[in-house]
């Protein structure tokens, strides 16, 4: 049930991806308009899976918030960058980066939902999982990486616009946002962090044992807190910034992706 | 600010090298050749987050914060009194303002009202030049955000003074056994409870597709001999007694052996768990258990038995199916006399089975340390989010010359300092009208 839910709202993304493409090539608002309207619509369908299978975990008798394996933390990256991108969106009507962040969620979604190596199953909880800590770690972390994710979306833009104008005043407001965005990530990036570590005291005994994805969890903490930085001094800011922050969503990446081909405690994600 | 900057891409470039390697693993030096592994061991790459080279940037970070902030210190502390301390920066957005039919005395006066209501406290200083009114909201944030920065250093100091108070420990407890110590896992080291902890049961419980469920062991925790506290451990909810905190880390299982020893018409059973000894009847014979095998070389239960007698000393495989096995290989005690149960005559050993028993993995440890990190932690996070929600604003009103201008410096806050601007005119001139 949940699941063909869930991979009707791979295909509403890629509609609104379509769209969004549209308004870029033939420039008519109301393509835009459309595009928002579908991810809205997939974003409550979206809502609703989720929801649906934490009903249906219950039925199972396991009775968990659906965080716990790969597939569910793909659709729940997935459903927190829609939800980032609405929040820009409805802020700042521009429609212009849901080219860029509908992709991202599409791929999410597609990859949780046909890849053959990932069971779509609901799985109970093993030990290390029980914990009140999962579902403020989890989303804590996952509303950080979206964040990021946002935020390397407009750097991306912003390099293009300088690109394109030669100068950065055109560019001006858009540094601004990036910067808010990345605040708000690195807030619930660093609550992520801590709360995982007070999970991890409780779990393992020790509040840090550089585990791989705790030491990369750190990386990505310490290039976005450099970015953060960086904005504050007249050399840095700007073009530097906006590549430390594409630094860094290379490192959220990796973070999430890359840490599981490592060796360490961290491999039901 | 710059330095910073680079030392905080440097550590993050370099924290990067030991999820790549593995840490303290025991198979990482048997693939190195010589040379690579000096290199190795003079980095001490293997356990790098302990380096010099990766503690002193951690440690230049530290350094530089702390010279940084400190240094900012009492700058801040006196823009939190005064917001035109350090004059008007460069970088401000400022307005000239024209009021028609007015002398500027009066206007000043004006623009005070509208500043102290939307600003709060107004300085006025008065020079040769003319009059500079200033103000500012969100006094406080650069301070707390100053602070939020040395509370890293209180963290940095919890993890130091940890790892010099406390200990990092495991044992392994059989169930019905109990001990007063535990092995240090850094360093080959013994630590002293001071009391004793017994292992009364454990418990594996798994769901109907096979996975784990949950792990419990009952713990009691004794001194003198007396029964203190009892606690169940499970994964996530650990235990603590006298400043110690006991985790379920793993669990295997463990085997006993019934074994029975025949010496002519005497017949002796025998409950024997591994590395234990035992006397024989005989009163000069003693076995002791090397090995328990669930099952040894595919052919079933078996024990590994060192038996020393009088004249003679050896060691011997005693299986359940010996009758099966022997059957099946009819030389078999003479190719492996080591499977002959009767290799040391007059004994004839057999096994009547094994029971299991579960062995209870405990991680031990006291970490005196942190309490100072987890306040270290909360502090930094209350300090940056408190920070980020108190928006910085200041504001100068200058008259100079007979000349009225507005400056606006704006932190990150809703609102352009064109439309703070544009706000303060409509407010002056509705006045004037």
């Amino acid at each position: 049930m949940n699941t063909t839910i869930l991979g009707w709202v791979t295909f509403i993304y890629l509609a609104a991806f379509a769209f969004f493409i549209l308004r870029i090539v033939l420039g008519r608002r109301y393509f835009g308009i459309a595009g928002n309207i579908l991810t809205a619509a997939g974003f409550v369908a979206h809502t609703a899976g989720l929801v649906f299978r934490w009903v249906e975990s219950y039925h199972l008798g396991y009775g968990h918030a659906p965080l716990s394996n790969f597939y569910e933390s793909l659709v729940f990256f997935s459903w927190t960058i829609v939800l980032f991108y609405l929040f820009v969106e409805s802020r700042k009507a521009a429609s212009t980066i849901g080219v860029f962040c509908l992709p991202i969620s599409f791929i999410f979604m597609a990859y949780a939902s046909f890849s053959p190596g990932i069971s779509s199953q609901i799985q109970p909880l093993i030990p290390a999982l029980k914990s009140n800590w999962l579902i403020s770690h989890v989303i804590t972390c996952f509303l950080g990486y979206a964040a990021f994710v946002i935020a390397s979306v407009y750097s991306a833009f912003y390099l293009y616009r300088l690109r394109a104008s030669g100068h950065a005043a055109s560019a001006n407001g858009i540094e601004e946002r990036i910067y808010q965005i990345l605040v708000i990530g690195f807030i619930f990036f660093t609550i992520g962090i801590m709360t995982g570590s007070v999970w991890a005291n409780s779990a393992w005994g020790r509040y840090w044992g550089w585990d791989p994805k705790e030491t990369w969890a750190l990386i990505t903490w310490l290039i976005y807190a450099s970015a953060l930085h960086a904005r504050l001094i007249h050399s840095w800011s700007g073009k530097r910034f906006a590549i430390l922050v594409l630094i860094g969503l290379a490192s959220v990446l990796f973070t999430y992706f890359g840490v599981n081909y490592l060796p360490g405690l961290h491999s039901y994600l | 600010m710059k330095l910073a900057i680079w030392l905080l891409l440097i550590l993050a470039l370099s924290s990067i090298v030991g999820t790549l390697i593995p840490q303290e693993g025991p198979g990482v030096h048997l693939h190195l050749s010589p040379g690579l592994l000096k290199v190795f061991n003079a980095l001490q790459l293997s356990d790098f987050y302990h380096s010099f080279l990766f503690l002193s940037l951690a440690g230049l970070l530290g350094l530089n914060l702390l010279v940084c902030t400190t240094r900012r210190l009492p700058s801040l502390v006196r823009s939190v009194r005064n917001a035109s301390s350090g004059g008007i920066p460069a970088n401000a957005h400022r307005t000239e303002i024209n009021v028609a039919g007015e002398d500027t005395g009066s206007t000043m006066l004006k623009l005070e009202g509208i500043i102290r209501y939307r600003y709060g406290k107004v300085s006025r200083e008065e020079s040769s030049g003319g009059v500079t009114l200033s103000a500012q909201r969100g006094r406080h944030k650069r301070l707390i955000l100053s602070l939020a920065h040395l509370s890293i250093l209180v963290i940095i100091f919890g993890m130091i003074a940890g790892r010099f108070t406390g200990f990092d420990a495991y044992v392994e407890l059989a169930e019905g056994t109990s001990t007063d110590r535990a092995y240090l896992n850094s360093n080959p080291g013994v630590v002293d409870l001071g009391f004793t902890v017994r292992c009364d049961a454990f418990k594996a419980d798994f769901y109907d597709n096979g996975m784990p469920k949950e792990f419990l062991s009952e713990l009691s925790f004794l001194e003198d001999g007396r029964t203190v506290q009892q606690g169940s451990l499970m994964v996530n909810h650990p235990v603590s007694f006298r400043g110690i905190r006991f985790y379920q880390s793993n669990y295997r299982v463990g085997y006993d052996a019934r074994l029975n020893v025949v010496q002519g018409s005497d017949n002796e059973s025998i409950t024997a768990s591994a590395g234990k000894e035992y006397m024989l009847d005989d009163q000069v014979t003693r076995i002791r258990i090397l090995r328990i095998e669930d099952d040894f070389m595919k052919m079933g239960p078996a024990v590994q038995l060192d038996v020393s007698g009088p004249d003679s000393h050896g060691q011997v495989w005693v299986f359940k199916y010996i009758q099966e096995i022997s059957s099946a290989i009819p030389d078999l005690f003479t190719r492996a006399p080591q499977f002959n149960p009767g290799r040391f005559a007059p004994f004839v050993f057999s096994l009547d089975g094994l029971t299991h028993h579960y062995i209870t993995g405990l991680s031990v440890n006291r970490d005196p340390g942190g309490v100072i990190v987890a306040a270290g932690s909360l502090a930094f996070f209350l300090g940056i989010f408190t920070a980020l929600l108190i928006p910085r604003k200041r504001i100068w009103a200058e008259c100079r010359d007979g000349k009225i201008s507005i400056t606006v410096q704006p932190g990150i806050s809703p609102g352009t300092p064109d439309e703070e601007i544009l706000h303060i005119l409509k407010e002056v001139n509705g006045e004037l009208r």
